[in-house]
């Protein structure tokens, strides 16, 4: 089980799932600043008299790849760091700024949140007070765009969410795929280059997940972003990531990646191929910590 | 046995509220009844229902109860609705910003829990013996409290929806009047008509010095120049009073918020 050599990608073949893990990419070499570099990050959080260490020693890089978003899926046991992560990225308090170390956006460190890094959360946050269309107009509507205008743009980006007919409705009145589809839609609308989603359908039925895993990958494709979603499902993280970070709790950090195909089936076919099942499997073993962990981490 | 917290018909819960009214009625009756001297409780301590229903005609004419209601109920609205126009905003700043709620804490703490009654004499050494008197009572007994809960339904909105508005590219303005007020308003909303209640009940206390009208006043009258029964008219009018401006607020607040408050 050895690695393979750092200078090859090492691109599984087309369309079928590897359980070899590969080093994380650690230094950028693109002509362009990556879209997410982290510089041996670190975050510890006071306890009362003690500290506790949320992650460690983070380092990656998220190339800027022309034309093209990547998905990236970071998965790991509750305690890893994941959520960490992504609210460093996001800018959210009180996990940004870090402990030390750089998070690195676009070659910029970070400073706050702002538009170009949209966000949605598991819990619902759609607005009560705005109907759906309001929800998605929120965006644009501090931004300044004129009523009009944004009210068009809203209501487009609903449909691409499968909720037209319901533009007037108040989140109450929705199902919980449906707020998630306003949250996504709201995010979208404003044409970030980086989508943070922090286990965005880890509430669902397994039925809308599968639903709504097919509708994020259909509008990703579009959105040409790139996508950060953290989630403690496996299968979910397989299926959606191009690209996957395991990570490792006590202390977090990230321990792996893999590099995994693009597939054109929906979630529930894939789920039934052997390749797709045996890195289901592998990850299963290495989250769960049996098997000692030990293949090939280079860490 | 009735199975727990289930619900029942709504002909049997009308039922059994008539029937409780009904028995307070005829308790009522029943320890009044006969000739003055026989009774089981006497006219002086406890009135029969037909004195009392026959007093109504005094109460309408000699002491004038449409016009007192009226001085009552303005005197609520005016130090309430002025309770309200400093509390609100007050307490909106305070949810925002932490070192305005720490600075104004120690004096709502202090106005919460202070005997509201204690308060009358000094209320007459600052404001004389006026209607502006009453007024600030009013004002003084509830500002506090529109503070703290306006504070509070602030503080009670989500944090998620303040991170996903900054996600979304909203600065700090845009957070406050279009995520947090409008998120907090059902809920102000909602505490204000408790604490109209909470004003309602004052009202006998602010008219118990020197009012010229108000339902306090009359009960003030009948206590001491007769006849009695008019307390128990004022005492039933204030409540119903009370119960039918909270239905009509409560009406008035399912309109506005509907995705808030349902029916039912």
């Amino acid at each position: 089980m050895s690695a393979p050599a750092e200078t090859v990608a090492a691109e599984p073949a087309a369309g079928a799932w590897s359980p070899a893990p590969q080093p994380v990419e650690k230094t950028p070499h693109g002509p362009r600043p990556p879209v997410v570099q982290f510089e041996k990050v670190t975050k510890k959080f006071r306890r009362g008299r003690t500290w506790s260490t949320a992650i460690e020693n983070v380092s990656f890089v998220v190339e800027d790849l022309p034309e093209v978003g990547e998905f990236i899926t970071i998965l790991g046991p509750s305690g890893c760091g994941k959520s960490t992560v992504l609210r460093l990225i996001g800018g959210l308090e009180p996990h940004h700024p870090p402990t030390s170390g750089r998070v690195l956006v676009f070659g910029q460190p970070v400073a706050g949140p702002s538009a170009d890094r949209g966000m949605v959360f598991q819990d619902y946050t759609s607005y009560p007070n705005r109907t759906v269309l309001e929800n998605v107009e929120f965006g644009l509507e501090v931004q300044g765009m004129p009523r009009q205008e944004r009210r068009e743009l809203a209501r487009a980006w609903v449909a691409k969410v499968g909720l037209a007919g319901h533009e007037e409705k108040y989140p109450h009145e929705l199902s919980g795929g449906m707020r998630q589809r306003v949250a996504i839609a709201r995010s979208l609308v404003l044409k970030p280059r980086i989508i943070l989603m922090d286990e965005p359908f880890g509430a669902l039925d397994p039925e809308t997940r599968y639903a709504m895993q097919e509708l994020l990958i259909g509008l990703w494709r579009e959105a040409q972003a790139t996508v950060f979603f953290v989630t403690h499902s496996i299968p979910e993280a397989a299926y959606l990531g191009d690209r996957l970070y395991l990570m490792k709790a006590n202390p977090g950090r990230l321990v792996e990646e893999y590099k995994l195909p693009r597939p054109e089936e929906s979630p529930l076919v894939v789920e039934t191929r052997a390749d797709f099942r045996e890195v289901v499997a592998t990850l299963k073993a290495k989250v769960f910590g049996r098997q000692g962990g030990a293949a090939g981490t280079a860490d | 046995m009735p199975a727990l917290r289930r619900r029942l018909p709504w002909l049997w819960t009308w039922g059994i509220q008539l029937g409780s009214v009904a028995l307070v009625l005829l308790l009522w009756w029943a320890l009044t009844w006969g000739a003055p001297e026989e009774r089981v409780l006497s006219p002086l301590t406890l009135p029969s229902p037909g004195e009392v229903l026959r007093s109504f005609r005094s109460l309408w004419f000699d002491a004038a109860l449409t016009r007192s209601t009226g001085w009552s109920l303005g005197r609520i609205v005016l130090g309430f609705g002025l309770a309200t126009l400093v509390g609100v905003p007050l307490g909106i700043f305070a949810g925002c910003f932490r070192a305005v709620e720490a600075f104004l804490r120690p004096s709502t703490l202090f106005l919460r829990n202070v005997p509201i009654a204690a308060l009358i004499p000094l209320t007459l050494v600052w404001f004389g013996l006026g209607e502006t008197q009453k007024v600030f009572f009013l004002f003084i007994a509830c500002v506090a409290f529109v503070i703290f809960d306006t504070t509070r339904a602030v503080l009670d909105v989500d944090e998620r929806y303040v991170e996903t508005a900054y996600t979304l590219g909203a600065k700090r303005r845009h957070v406050v009047w279009k995520v947090l007020i409008p998120i907090a308003l059902p809920d102000i909303f909602n505490s204000l008509r408790l604490l109209f209640g909470l004003a309602f009940g004052y009202i006998v206390l602010a008219e118990l010095i020197d009012a010229k009208f108000g339902l306090g006043y009359i009960i003030q009258v009948a206590q001491r120049r007769g006849p009695r029964e008019h307390i128990y008219w004022v005492l039933l009018v204030i409540s119903l009073l009370a119960f039918a401006t909270d239905r009509l607020l409560l009406a008035l607040q399912r309109r506005l918020f509907p995705y808030r408050f349902a029916e039912g």
